[in-house]
């Protein structure tokens, strides 16, 4: 129960602080906040080049995943319905 | 943040590209001489700023033919990319024709990655048809229309996909058309209020 309490309070700081973001990128003029951005992006991409999966790992990791997110989208679809009645 | 709209698009000006970035115009310049297209899901957001990497871009092509297809493939190895599910070119026309994702990167890589797909339901053709062109300093790429996005977002409803939907909300809510965000809410019978998305 309280890990289910701690993962609704995660979600809920997420999404506030998406909104924070996105009010701060409104404010300021493009070259600010794109230059934040690509020195986040080009860091990710470049912990990237360490990634040893072969063409055909990688391709079975994106299906597991795709399949689990499925999973979870009915999951989240049923309780949805059943919580509408 | 500034946006222009004008009467053919937006227009982002001043932007530092990222690799991504280059990643993706470099990609269409080869894709436009080919097929019409429109990019779709994470990336639009992290175009507007979303703070978030992604491994995979996702872009939906009109059908083309087997001759053109093989023209295309060739095109792109000849420009160093290759593809990840498979070195045959009838294979790869297969998967598309079958509707599957086909996914292409710099030769030896595997990040980042197009996955491309033909158009195959009324969504797709819509953001197709109905592509926002956006222009960012000399170059120009087609994604899909803002409301759509963020309907189908919310329909997709994972964590990341919800932020991204609140994320472009908010970015373009004095902007974007209630009506039609509303329509698509309604054609995926989703309910975006108890997010903060108003219509």
């Amino acid at each position: 129960m309280e890990l289910r309490f701690s993962r609704e309070q995660n979600r809920r700081d997420r999404l506030a602080f998406i909104k924070r973001y996105s009010e701060w990128v409104k404010s300021v003029p493009n070259e600010v906040w794109s230059q934040q951005q690509t020195a986040l992006i080009n860091s990710f991409l470049n912990s990237s080049k360490d990634f040893q999966l072969s063409r055909s790992e990688y391709l079975l990791m994106k299906d597991r995943s795709k399949t689990a997110s499925l999973r979870h989208r009915e999951h989240y679809t049923t309780r949805s319905s059943e919580a509408h009645g | 943040m500034n946006i222009q709209n004008t009467p053919n698009g937006i227009f982002l000006t001043n932007k530092t590209l990222s690799e991504l970035d280059v990643f993706v115009r470099d990609f269409l310049n080869v894709l436009k001489a080919y097929a019409d297209y429109v990019i779709v899901s994470g990336y639009v957001t992290i175009l507007f700023g979303r703070a978030r990497g992604t491994e995979d871009i996702d872009i939906i092509i009109d059908r083309i033919d087997r001759r053109t297809s093989e023209r295309f493939f060739n095109d792109l190895i000849e420009r160093n990319y290759w593809f990840l599910n498979s070195d045959d070119h009838n294979d790869l026309f297969g998967m598309l024709n079958e509707n599957l994702a086909i996914r292409i990167a710099k030769s030896g890589e595997i990040i980042p990655n197009i996955e491309l797909k033909f158009a195959k339901d009324y969504f797709d053709n819509f953001s197709l048809r109905n592509s926002l062109k956006v222009e960012i300093d000399g170059y120009g790429l087609n994604i899909s229309p803002i409301e759509l996005q963020i309907a189908y977002k919310v329909y997709l409803s994972g964590d990341k996909d919800i932020e991204d939907a609140i994320y472009l909300y908010e970015i373009f809510k004095e902007r974007i058309n209630r009506e039609t965000l509303k329509n698509f809410l309604e054609m995926f019978e989703m309910d975006a209020d108890s997010y903060g998305i108003e219509i």
